[in-house]
């Protein structure tokens, strides 16, 4: 009995420690290295120039944006980005949530748009490690762009 | 037997009521699309599940979203010493919430089956039929402290069940019971994995369940440590632990070190360092695993 019961605690011993090395590496503090690495506001506005327009070449999702006003959009994002990023920007468009009322738009759209500024990132030779910051910060927006929510 | 035929039973009932309904909603267009990112599948263990190659992983495999299905076919091969072990199977993935596979190990004992009087070229069978539903969280948009967590089972039969027995196993099959919980820091390019199992069985299966030693079930745990070099292509190490439940041998953990390279959403590439320790009293197994997983 007292084996098993050792070997459940070195169990969940090793369950919580491999979480809590995890979230140590996670818990950095907010900083602008992101920001700087993307070469600034200009690096920022050329990621969202390329990434709509790869968007608006992919099959997949070009029509979703046929009403759009691209420039437009290009601008809030850019300014979207340069925020997420600690940037000196402030957005001040619609929440993800109203901008994407009505769209239903699915999880498989959410993610190709994705890819597709991934491929606008490599376009632009942006290290993967660059991208993943700013990935890792617009993924959570799937929450409020999916039609039905993302992962619950 | 009698409960793994209900388990079996009860997981299928629920797959089908999950998955009628969502079919009828559907589109075809969209239902087989790859509509997850790259390697977020990642790719099928030893048992058949979707993970690392011996440690299992949250996702559900394949690349299809809630709205859609997806699967995949993998061979796996890996040299030890003195062994070698080959698996093939097949998985599929219902709306990223339940995997259904199926794999077959085999064991082959080589000329080391000689040596334990098995007889040269010796070798186990395995089935292994698992299911897996995702509870909460995802991979990629979950952020925060959030993990995806799974849970599963895998029920495995293995043949030769006189030999087993001969060795001190109590059984040829058994239930594997576990939660997996899958972590992606996108922003530091890490994913990691912890999986909390509850077996009885000795290498996983392949000697059989329970033991003259040990018949109880015991938690084990399987980590997983990996690096995103690129989206398609990752580095990592797994460690798996295990229980001495027989007398005639002891049973170490396993570890690993590999690399996955993600070709496209179809075809996925694994070359592994294996180090299995010893497996019925042959010591040091070590060697090198491969294997190709193909789908969608």
């Amino acid at each position: 009995m007292f084996t098993h019961v050792m070997r459940v605690i070195r169990t969940a011993f090793l369950v919580a420690a491999t979480f809590a090395a995890a979230i140590h590496l996670h818990a950095a503090e907010p900083d602008r290295s992101a920001f700087d690495a993307f070469g600034g506001t200009d690096g920022l506005a050329r990621v969202a120039d390329r990434g709509i327009d790869r968007v608006l070449a992919d099959p997949r999702i070009k029509d979703s944006f046929a009403q759009a006003n691209i420039p437009h959009l290009k601008m809030e994002l850019a300014s979207q980005f340069c925020a997420l990023l600690n940037g000196p920007c402030a957005y001040t468009g619609k929440s993800m949530k109203e901008a994407h009322a009505g769209m239903n738009v699915r999880e498989a759209q959410f993610n190709a748009l994705a890819e597709d500024f991934q491929l606008a990132m490599d376009d632009l030779k942006i290290p993967f490690t660059t991208q993943n910051a700013l990935i890792s910060k617009l993924a959570p927006m799937a929450h409020a762009i999916n039609e039905n929510g993302a992962g619950e | 037997m009698k409960q793994y035929m209900l388990s079996c039973a009860i997981t299928l009932g629920a797959v089908l009521g999950l998955a009628v309904p969502a079919l009828a909603q559907g589109s075809s267009s969209t239902m087989f699309e790859s509509g997850r990112l790259l390697a977020t599948g990642g790719v099928t263990n030893i048992e058949g599940t979707g993970g690392g190659g011996i440690s299992t992983w949250a996702p559900i495999t394949g690349y299809g979203t809630k709205d859609a299905i997806g699967g995949n076919v993998h061979g796996t091969y890996a040299r030890l010493a003195n062994f070698s072990v080959v698996t093939t199977g097949a998985g599929i993935g219902l709306f990223d919430r339940v995997e259904l596979t199926y794999n077959r190990l085999m064991f082959d004992t080589g000329p080391t089956g000689g040596k334990l009087g098995l007889g040269r070229g010796f070798t186990f069978n395995q089935d292994v039929v698992g299911a897996k539903i995702r509870l909460f969280g995802n991979l990629v948009y979950d952020q925060g402290y959030l993990p995806e967590v799974s849970a599963g089972l895998q029920y495995k039969t293995t043949d030769h069940a006189n030999i087993l027995k001969a060795v001190g196993a109590k059984n040829h099959e058994g239930v594997d019971y576990y939660v997996a919980a899958s972590k992606l820091f996108l922003d530091s390019s890490i994913l990691v994995n912890a999986t909390l199992r509850l077996t009885k069985a000795n290498q996983i299966g392949i000697l059989g369940f329970g033991g003259d030693k040990h018949n109880d079930y015991q938690p084990q745990f399987e980590g997983s440590l990996a690096y995103l070099f690129s989206k398609d292509f990752v580095v990592g190490g797994e460690y798996r632990t295990k229980a001495s439940n027989l007398g005639f041998t002891k049973e170490d953990d396993w570890k690993t070190l590999y690399g996955a390279y993600f070709i496209n959403k179809n075809v996925s590439l694994t070359l592994a360092y294996v180090s299995l320790g010893t497996i019925a009293t042959i010591k040091n197994q070590q060697g090198v695993y491969l294997s190709a997983q193909v789908g969608f």
